[in-house]
């Protein structure tokens, strides 16, 4: 009887095992294909500015901060070179270079106009900006996409574009919500 | 409680009166004739008195103020008959009782003694069902922290996680029903996945034990115990309502259990909890997005003879936690943004609605235990349990993200563990386990990456022996572990797969002295191992929420710590003292340390940090001390003391709990026979700043000034026969204090929960069969 048991219960041992060691490999290992598994492709990885004379309408170059593999070692990161006493209109491009082809991003911005502000911001007096775009909001609060930048007098500083994500507490100020990019360029005004 | 009801009813003899002098005292130590192990919860009575105990945890009891002659003292315990036993008293007289639970109920005695064994000579403190009706509607972090020695490290005021002697998370050991909990624990905003409604005990051991319950105990071990399953034969259920004020919360769990009689070898018990909650407030405003919701249910089944037996249990828990709207910064700037504002900058009302922030975990568990014994070989048990944990976590969704009704991050992990424990007796004095442990885990990440896919499986080999006579108890074990594991490691950067190896002994030695009637004190030596967690090995991101950039390192090492611990239980009838002192040292201990430069990503600048290991030593003491001048009336006293020390750079180890005392009065009486007691008491929690800080730190905050917080609480317990009702009233920071906690990672954000008044009905019955 004892015997029994004791036989018994070494069966379920050794067949317990054999369940044991044979760990299953990650969902994720079988199905490399499976879009979930991706891994995190759903991010901005580009901002790119893209200047004309507001005066000429001549194009007046593109300059751009590119992460394309997320680690936070930029691969690109470049000075914005303008002339004195112009005024520019800049206009933002946010990109996904993770993937291929590469998405853009802007027109989520633009669909999404009530929940995001972008913000300029530079230390010197040499730049002037202003907001041409404008959201749903009544009264319109502006976006920051599409804006006018007024260079004075040479020298080099930097401008810090934010892009902030507001859901739904968009109050046309920097301050509530939280930031999707903070991008700080090198600009050299000559 | 109730079981022992029918046992001290019976009894209503009246006393014979006698001359003689009645200064005598009574003593007693009840052990399992079997197993060796002390009895707790056993009923001894003198039947011509009418007067009755229960033996506490180390199977004692006592009678004063007896007159000498002749009694008949009757012992019983659950499911076992009860034992008479015709004694004379002459004068101070201490028995040593052995009581037989071979036929009846062996099953539960020796579970009980198992766990028992396991840290007689460690310092254990235990949470009993009485205890945990005043705390119920409580996360096990918060339950806990009523315990010297445990903190709870929490996220806002709903998500916390049990520290022990300043080590959390996947340096302790949680238990839920004898099944060790397997889910994403390095996160410090994960907390576990445990109903406490379901425990009808709750033992926190203190200090490195890794001997039964595997790897990585280095702070301790957690026992989330619900009651052995009935064998009284009849259906007993229990009803529990909580309210809270301050966030509208609402807590109900039900639980039935019963055993009928011509299954007597069957019983059964279902059990539900479902809890809502909304918006917490602080002292002066509402926090956004702080509301909760959880669901859980189990079910179980036995069917025990005393040769042989099987349980099944099966336990689901889901819960839906907001974050704190403020509490999700971007990036640096608006980290910083954030501390420097005294309060969130949302306007926040009153809301059950839980937005983005958010998590969401569903954990099962299910196991199977099944055993055998016989007089010669003891008993041999099985254990086979599966968990599966899946987490989500869902940050605010960015305009890249294309479907908003996604998590950020999903994490699956699956465990399959199998224990076999060899409990044998060797001699009259002699007695230990010998066990067996294999397991495996897969986990699986979707989205964002912070820690790989993975599977490992391990295994480990245990024996522990425990010698007992007279008053003396030495306990020593020796175990080791071996851990395989392959990481598919996939960030934006690199992909690899990588196959590591640890493995390390783990021990144990300890002695228990019954030095005097009033006196217990014991000693342990411990070690334990941990290998290092995945997010210690290959994490690589930005870590939620937290504005870090977390890089792994996939070189550590193991930890090992050498812990010991000294303790004394001092019982005198105006004085009751529990003190321990304790010493930690921890080899290779993992930390996350801050390098340079910042980690520039396309949302800002971020610290960055990365785990590096350092030797860590953690001292300490305990203190429960209590004062009784008159019979119902206690002054008492808790205080827990931590200093941790980093060896390498012979400074502070932040982020560790800072000294804590609760000083406190409680009058407790009994109105009538069906009154057992009506309570009231009122404490005061003094958290004290933490000074104990690193010359230099990359902390975003200093830490928050001291705090103390008034507690109340009133309440009574009605019992009949079959009926017991208790009803409490307890007012949490009573004065409406605003405070922040060192260990709250909102601390940078908002204040802590303000005033919390909470109401709490327990209803439990038992229906015999007739």
């Amino acid at each position: 009887m004892k015997n029994t048991t004791f036989n018994r219960l070494s069966a379920i041992t050794l067949l317990s095992l054999t369940i044991l060691l044979h760990a299953c490999k990650p969902v994720c290992e079988r199905n490399p294909n499976d879009p979930e598994c991706a891994g995190e492709n759903e991010l901005i990885t580009t901002l790119r500015v893209t200047f004309t004379d507001s005066a000429t309408g001549t194009a007046a170059g593109t300059f751009q901060f590119k992460d394309a593999d997320g680690d936070g070692l930029p691969e690109q990161l470049d000075t914005l070179r303008l002339s004195a006493n112009i005024t520019y209109l800049a206009e933002l491009k946010f990109l996904n270079e993770s993937v291929s082809p590469a998405e853009d991003i802007t027109p989520n911005i633009a669909a999404e106009s009530n929940d995001h502000l972008i913000i300029f911001s530079t230390p010197a007096n040499s730049l002037t900006f202003r907001i041409t775009d404008y959201d749903n909001n009544t009264p319109p609060l502006p976006l920051g996409l599409q804006s006018y930048w007024r260079s004075a007098s040479a020298g080099s500083s930097t401008v810090q574009i934010t892009l902030r994500h507001q859901p739904g507490i968009k109050d046309g100020t920097p301050n509530p919500g939280d930031t999707d990019v903070e991008v700080t360029f090198p600009v050299q005004i000559q | 409680m109730a079981k022992y009801l029918s046992i001290v009813f019976g009894m209503l003899l009246h006393a014979a009166g006698f001359s003689q002098s009645c200064e005598w005292t009574l003593k007693g130590r009840i052990t399992d004739e079997n197993s060796v192990e002390a009895l707790e919860g056993a009923t001894v009575t003198l039947v011509h008195l009418q007067q009755s105990t229960v033996t506490d945890e180390r199977g004692r009891f006592e009678f004063r103020q007896l007159c000498a002659g002749a009694y008949q003292l009757a012992v019983s315990h659950v499911g076992c008959a009860t034992l008479v036993l015709p004694i004379t008293l002459t004068r101070d007289t201490l028995l040593k009782i052995k009581l037989n639970h071979q036929e009846a109920e062996l099953n539960e005695v020796q579970i009980t003694a198992a766990r028992r064994e396991s840290h007689a000579t460690q310092s254990a403190v235990t949470i009993s069902a009485e205890k945990l009706s005043a705390l119920r509607g409580l996360s096990l972090g918060e339950t806990l922290e009523k315990v010297p020695g445990v903190y709870a490290l929490r996220t806002g005021a709903t998500i916390s996680k049990p520290v022990i002697h300043g080590l959390y998370g996947t340096r302790i050991v949680i238990l839920n029903n004898g099944v060790r909990l397997e889910s994403q624990q390095w996160g410090s905003e994960h907390a576990p996945e445990i109903d406490p409604f379901l425990a009808q005990r709750i033992t926190v051991i203190k200090g490195a034990n890794s001997l039964r319950y595997g790897s990585d105990a280095l702070g301790g071990v957690i026992l989330v115990e619900p009651n052995p399953l009935p064998t009284r034969h009849g259906v007993a259920g229990e009803w529990n309502t909580a309210l809270f004020s301050n966030n509208a919360e609402t807590n109900v769990s039900a639980t039935v259990e019963g055993c009928h009689h011509r299954v007597s070898a069957l019983s059964w018990r279902v059990n539900g909890t479902y809890k809502r909650g909304g918006n917490s407030r602080a002292a002066d405003y509402w926090l956004q997005n702080t509301g909760l919701q959880e669901g859980n249910f189990s079910v179980a089944a036995g069917y025990k003879k005393p040769r042989a037996g099987a349980e099944v249990f099966y336990a689901r828990f889901e819960t839906r936690l907001g974050i704190l709207r403020a509490a999700h910064s971007g990036n640096l700037n608006d980290l910083q943004r954030a501390i420097a504002r005294t309060q969130p900058a949302d306007d926040a009302a009153f809301s059950y609605a839980i937005a983005r922030p958010f998590q969401s975990v569903v954990h099962h568990l299910a196991k199977v235990r099944a055993y055998v014994q016989t007089r010669q070989l003891g008993s041999l048990s099985l254990t086979l349990a599966f968990q599966n944990n899946v987490r989500k976590e869902y940050d605010i969704a960015g305009a890249a993200v294309q479907d908003k009704t996604r998590p950020g991050f999903y994490f699956q992990i699956q465990t399959l563990q199998l224990d076999a424990v060899w409990e044998h007796r060797v001699s009259e004095v002699l007695s230990g386990a010998v066990g067996w442990s294999v397991s495996t885990q897969t986990n699986n990440f979707k989205y964002a990456y912070f820690i790989p896919d993975f599977r490992n499986v391990g295994t480990g080999l245990f024996a522990v022996e425990r010698w007992i006579k007279g008053d003396w108890e030495v306990e020593a074990g020796l175990r080791m572990d071996y851990k395989w594991g392959q990481y598919y490691v996939r960030t934006t950067l690199q992909q690899y797969d990588t196959m590591l190896h640890f493995y390390a002994p783990s021990g144990n030695l300890g002695f228990e002295h019954h030095a005097h009637p009033h006196l217990t004190w014991r000693m342990n030596v411990g070690s334990a191992f941990r290998a290092p967690a995945p997010n210690e090995l290959f994490a690589f991101g930005v870590h939620h929420g937290a504005a870090t950039f977390e890089t792994g390192n996939r070189y550590l090492k193991p930890e090992q710590s050498l812990n010991w611990t000294a303790s004394l239980d001092y019982d005198l009838p105006f004085l009751t003292l529990r003190a321990e002192v304790y010493t930690n040292y921890v080899l290779r201990f993992i930390n996350l340390v801050p390098v340079q430069p910042a980690r520039l990503t396309i949302r800002g600048a971020f610290p960055s940090f990365e785990y590096r290991q350092q030797n860590a030593w953690l001292s300490g003491a305990d203190i429960d001390l209590a004062l009784h001048p008159q019979k119902g009336l206690d002054f008492f006293n808790k205080t827990s003391l931590l200093f941790a020390r980093n060896t390498a750079t012979r400074d502070w180890l932040e982020q560790m709990p800072p000294i804590r005392f609760e000083n406190g009065v409680r009058y407790t009486a009994t109105l009538s026979k069906r009154v057992k007691e009506v309570f009231a008491g009122a404490s005061i929690l003094n958290v004290l700043k933490q000074t104990f800080m690193p010359r230099s730190t990359n902390d975003y905050a200093p830490p928050p000034p001291a705090y103390w917080l008034l507690n109340l609480e009133a309440g009574l317990r009605w019992q009949s026969d079959i009926h017991s009702v208790s009803l409490s009233i307890t007012v949490e920071n009573a004065a409406n204090f605003r405070y922040r906690d060192y260990l709250d990672r909102f601390r940078y954000y908002a204040d802590a929960r303000g005033i919390q008044g909470a109401l709490r009905l327990q209803w439990s019955f038992f229906a015999p069969e007739h």
